[in-house]
C-alpha cells in the first residue's frame, strides 16, 4: 500500500499540475489531503480483499494497537479466532469486547457458538440464553440453542427453540423442520403425530422434498398408517419413486395394505432392475442390501 | 421580465434533466449472466441503474430474435426464465425493457441450452476456487484459461466458494465476479457453491443475503436431480454428467440432517455416466487449512464421502485452501491423514496415460467404491502455502490457477492450468473399456442377423459381450455399431 502511495501521489500531482497549469502550494496541500484520505479509505478494504484469516487477524491486531478500546475490533478478531478454532484467544477477545461495550449482544451469540463448537454445551446454552433475552427474534440464535439443547437431551426445549427459529424464517428450508421432528421423536412426551404435523408444515412451505417426506413416510409406517404412507410416497418426485430403494419401500407398504399382486409385481421389477445393473454396481453394498430386503419381502408375500 | 426568464430557464433545465435521466441513464450495470441452465430452460439475470420492466428477446440468430419473454413491473434486478427451449441449441439474446434493448442482439450474447439428459456431448468445464480477490491474480488466472480455451466454448463453469472477498457483499461480488468475468458470464451458465467468506453476509437457513440474491439455483430439481428444497445445496444434469453442489459452511452436515439425507436420495436416483461433486471445505487438505483439525473439513470427509463413494462418485472438488492439491484414485479413507494407507489407493499412479496410465473404473455409470479423485482448487485468486503434504495427494502445488475438465463419453481429462497458461497437472479417468467389443457375437466370422438376434436377446442387460460400446448397458448405440460392422 505504501509503495502504491509513493508511486501514485507524484503522478496524480503531476497530472493535475499539467492540466491546470500553475498550482499553488495550498492547492497541493489540499489535493494531497484528498488523495491521502481517499487512499486511507480504500486501504483497509484492499488489505481485507487480499488477506487470508491470519492476515486479517494481524490487521485487526494492528488496528487494536491504535484503538485499544474498540469493542467491535475485539469482537471481529474474536470471531476470526473462533473460525480458526483458537478457542482461548477467541474467548479472551469476546470477553474484552463485552467488557468494553456491554451493549454488544452479538458477543453472547459468538460465545454460544464457540462453546457449542468446542463441546461445552451447557456453557453454550447459558450464553445463548443471555443472547436471546436481548435479541428475542433471532433465527440463528434459536437454531443454535436448539442444537445445543438436543445435545443436552433437553428435547422439549429444543422443539420450542426450533419453533421460534422456523417462525422467523423468511425463506423456508428443510433443515430446521427435519431437526425439529427428530427432536420431537426423542422427547419423552413427543408423539409421532406431533412430529408429522411439524413435517407437514415444512412440506406445505417447501414441497414434498425427500428430507421431510421421507421421514414422514417412515413415521406413517411406524404408526401403521400404510395408506397415508403410500399417498406420501406417491408425492415424491417420480425420479426418486423409481429407484430400487423406494420401490422396495412401496412394496412393503403395499404388502401391509394387502395389495399382494401389486407388491409382487413391484418386487420382481426391482429384482430384474438390480440384475440388469453392471456387476460393479449390482454387487455394491447398497444394492446387495436392497436385493436382500426385496427377496425377504418377496418371501413374506409367498407365505 | 427577468424573473420570467429565470423561471423559464429553470423549467427548461428541469425538463432537460428529466429527459436526459430517462434517455441516457438507463443502462445495464451487472451482467447479463446465466443461471440454472437445463435442456429446455435457462434463467437470465441482469441489473440496471434505474428501475424498469424486464424483457429478453431470443432466437437462433442474432439478427432474428423472434421470441421474447417480458415481465411487467419495475425493478433494478431482473430475472427472466426462458422455457420451451430446444436442447443443445445455440440461442442469441438481448436484454432490456419493453421499449429498449440495453444489451445483446449481437454475436457476443448467446448461450447453448443443455443437452438432453444422458446424451453424450463433449463437455468442457472451467473450475475456479477462492477466486474472489478481484485483483490481477484472478485476472491472470482468467486470461490463462481464456487463452487455453480459445476457440472452444465453455459448457459449464463452477465456482468453489469464496467467490467475493472478504465478505461476499453485493459490491464485492460486483468487483470479483461481474467486473472480472463479463464475457464468460454472458455465455456460460455459472454454478456456484457457498464459501465461508460468502457466508459472512449470507444465511443458508434463510437463503438470504447477497449470495442467494445473486444466484438462482435449482431447488426443485429443475435442471435434473432430486429436488433439495433449498438453493444451499442442489444438483443438476448436463448430458451424461450429474453434478452435486453441497454447502459445507453453515448447513447441518450430520448424516441424519436434511442435506445428507437428500444427498443419498439424489445419488440413488442418478444413472448418469459421471458423478461430480463440489463444495467449499476440502475433505483432504494440508494447504492453508488442515483437514485433520478443522470441523467443517472433518465432517464433510466423515459424513459426505461414505455416501458419495457408496454411489460411485468420480470427482470431488473443493477450495478453501489456497493451493492445488490432487489425490490419487482413492476410496474409503475417512480418518485423519495419519491413517491414510496404500490400501486406500485404488490406483496409486499419476492418472496420466503417458506415465502410469489413466485411472480406470470398471463400468460407465455410477460405480461404487472403485475410487474417486479429490482435488483442492482454491488458488484461483491467491496462494497461501501450507505444508502441502497430505498423503492422499499425488501432487500439491502452491500455485495460482484453475482446473479444466473435458468429459467425452466414458473419458474425463482434467488439467490444472496455472496463471501463466502452463498445464501443471493432468489426469484421465476412463470408465468401462475404451476398446469396443467385437460385434461378431457368435464368432462365426460374419456380422449378420444372427448377431442382431443375440444382441436383441440381451437388450437392456449389461454384462454380456453384446455391450459393444462398453457403456454398461445393451442399447441403441450397440445396435448401431453392429449395423455399421454389417458383413453378412
Amino acid at each position: 500500500m505504501m509503495m502504491m502511495l509513493r508511486t501514485l501521489l507524484p503522478r496524480v500531482l503531476c497530472t493535475v499540475r499539467g492540466a491546470r497549469g500553475d498550482t499553488t502550494h495550498r492547492d497541493h496541500g489540499l489535493l494531497f489531503a484528498c488523495v491521502l484520505s481517499l487512499l486511507c479509505c480504500v486501504a483497509p478494504a484492499q488489505v481485507y480483499a487480499h488477506a487470508g484469516i491470519h492476515e486479517r487477524i494481524d490487521e485487526y491486531s494492528r488496528q487494536l494497537l491504535a484503538h485499544p478500546n474498540d469493542a467491535a475490533l475485539y469482537y471481529a478478531r474474536g470471531e476470526l479466532y473462533r473460525a480458526h478454532q483458537k478457542w482461548d484467544l477467541a474467548l479472551a477477545d469476546l470477553d474484552r469486547a463485552q467488557q468494553l461495550d456491554p451493549a454488544l449482544a452479538e458477543v453472547d451469540l459468538a460465545r454460544g457458538k464457540l462453546w457449542l463448537e468446542s463441546g461445552s454445551v451447557k456453557r453454550a446454552v447459558t450464553a445463548l440464553d443471555r443472547y436471546l433475552s436481548r435479541r428475542t427474534a433471532h433465527v440463528d440464535g434459536y437454531a443454535t440453542r436448539a442444537r445445543a439443547n438436543v445435545l443436552l437431551r433437553h428435547f422439549r426445549r429444543a422443539v420450542a427453540d426450533y419453533d421460534q427459529a422456523i417462525a422467523g424464517l423468511k425463506n423456508a428450508t428443510p433443515e430446521y423442520y427435519r431437526e425439529r421432528a427428530q427432536a420431537v421423536l426423542q422427547a419423552s412426551d413427543g408423539s409421532v403425530e406431533e412430529a408429522l404435523a411439524g413435517l407437514d408444515a415444512g412440506i406445505h412451505a417447501i414441497g414434498p422434498v425427500v428430507s421431510l417426506q421421507g421421514l414422514a413416510i417412515e413415521l406413517e409406517q411406524r404408526r401403521s398408517a400404510y395408506g397415508a404412507a403410500l399417498r406420501r410416497l406417491e408425492q415424491l418426485p417420480p425420479l426418486l419413486q423409481s429407484t430400487p430403494k423406494w420401490q422396495v419401500i412401496r412394496c412393503e407398504i403395499l404388502h401391509h395394505l394387502g395389495r399382494i399382486q401389486e407388491a409382487r409385481a413391484v418386487l420382481s421389477g426391482v429384482l430384474d432392475r438390480i440384475s440388469a445393473m453392471p456387476a460393479s454396481r449390482r454387487k455394491s453394498t447398497v444394492m446387495q442390501g436392497l436385493r436382500m430386503r426385496a427377496e425377504a419381502a418377496l418371501g413374506q408375500l409367498e407365505r | 421580465m427577468g424573473s420570467k426568464r429565470i423561471i423559464r430557464a429553470f423549467i427548461a433545465i428541469v425538463w432537460a434533466l428529466c429527459f436526459c435521466q430517462t434517455a441516457w441513464a438507463l443502462s445495464v450495470t451487472r451482467g447479463p449472466y446465466l443461471q440454472s441452465g437445463a435442456p429446455d430452460s435457462i434463467t437470465i439475470k441482469w441489473r440496471t441503474d434505474q428501475t424498469t420492466d424486464s424483457r429478453v428477446r431470443y432466437g437462433t440468430s442474432p439478427s432474428n430474435l423472434s421470441q421474447s419473454r417480458s415481465i411487467s413491473g419495475s425493478r433494478r434486478t431482473h430475472e427472466v426464465q426462458l422455457t420451451n427451449l430446444t436442447p443443445n441449441t445455440k440461442y442469441y439474446y438481448a436484454v432490456g425493457n419493453a421499449q429498449t434493448t440495453l444489451a445483446g442482439a449481437d454475436n457476443e450474447h448467446y448461450f447453448t441450452s443443455s443437452p438432453n439428459p444422458g446424451s453424450r456431448k463433449p463437455t468442457r468445464v472451467w473450475v475456479i476456487g477462492d477466486s474472489g480477490t478481484a485483483d490481477s491474480n484472478a485476472r491472470r488466472v482468467r486470461d490463462a484459461y481464456l487463452s487455453y480455451s480459445s476457440g472452444r466454448e465453455t459448457d459449464l463453469w463452477l465456482m468453489l466458494g469464496d467467490n467475493a472477498y472478504p465478505d461476499g457483499t453485493d459490491s464485492q461480488y460486483q468487483s470479483a465476479v461481474f467486473n472480472t468475468y463479463p464475457s464468460l458470464l454472458r455465455n456460460t451458465v455459472l454454478w456456484p457453491t457457498l464459501g465461508n467468506h460468502d457466508g459472512h453476509s449470507a444465511d443458508s437457513a434463510n437463503q438470504s443475503g447477497p449470495y442467494y440474491d445473486i444466484f438462482s439455483l435449482p431447488r426443485n430439481g429443475d435442471a435434473g436431480g432430486v429436488p433439495s428444497g433449498t438453493e444451499a445445496y442442489y444438483s443438476f444434469d448436463f448430458g451424461n454428467i450429474h453434478f452435486i453442489s453441497l454447502e459445507s459452511y453453515e448447513t447441518n452436515r450430520s448424516t441424519s440432517g436434511a442435506m445428507m439425507t437428500w444427498l443419498e436420495a439424489d445419488l440413488s436416483a442418478t444413472d448418469k455416466d459421471w458423478v461430480i461433486a463440489f463444495w467449499h471445505h476440502p475433505p483432504y487438505s494440508k494447504g492453508s487449512h488442515n483437514s485433520d483439525s478443522e470441523t467443517n473439513l472433518v465432517q464433510m470427509r466423515q459424513n459426505a464421502l461414505p455416501i458419495l463413494e457408496a454411489y460411485g462418485v468420480d470427482l470431488v472438488m473443493s477450495g478453501h485452501s489456497h493451493s492445488y492439491e490432487r489425490s490419487f484414485l482413492i476410496d474409503g479413507h475417512y480418518g485423519n491423514s495419519g491413517s491414510f494407507r496404500s490400501s486406500h489407493k485404488k490406483d496409486g499412479g499419476s492418472g496420466r496415460e503417458s506415465a502410469s496410465g489413466a485411472y480406470r473404473k470398471s463400468a460407465v455409470g455410477p460405480v461404487p467404491h472403485e475410487g474417486a479423485v479429490y482435488a483442492v482448487a482454491g488458488s484461483s485468486g491467491k496462494t497461501s502455502g501450507g505444508s502441502l503434504d497430505h498423503p492422499a495427494m499425488y501432487l500439491s502445488l502452491n500455485t495460482l490457477g484453475s482446473m479444466v475438465l473435458d468429459i467425452d463419453g466414458n473419458r474425463m481429462d482434467a488439467v490444472f492450468l496455472d496463471s501463466n497458461g502452463s498445464v501443471r497437472d493432468s489426469f484421465t479417468v476412463i470408465k468401462g473399456s475404451d476398446t469396443p467389443a467385437d460385434p461378431d457375437l457368435n464368432s462365426d466370422g460374419r456380422v449378420n442377423s444372427l448377431d442382431i438376434g443375440i444382441l436383441m436377446s440381451r437388450w437392456g442387460g449389461s454384462d454380456s459381450g453384446a455391450d459393444l460400446d462398453r457403456n454398461g448397458v445393451v442399447a441403441d448405440e450397440d445396435l448401431q455399431m453392429l449395423l455399421e460392422a454389417w458383413s453378412p
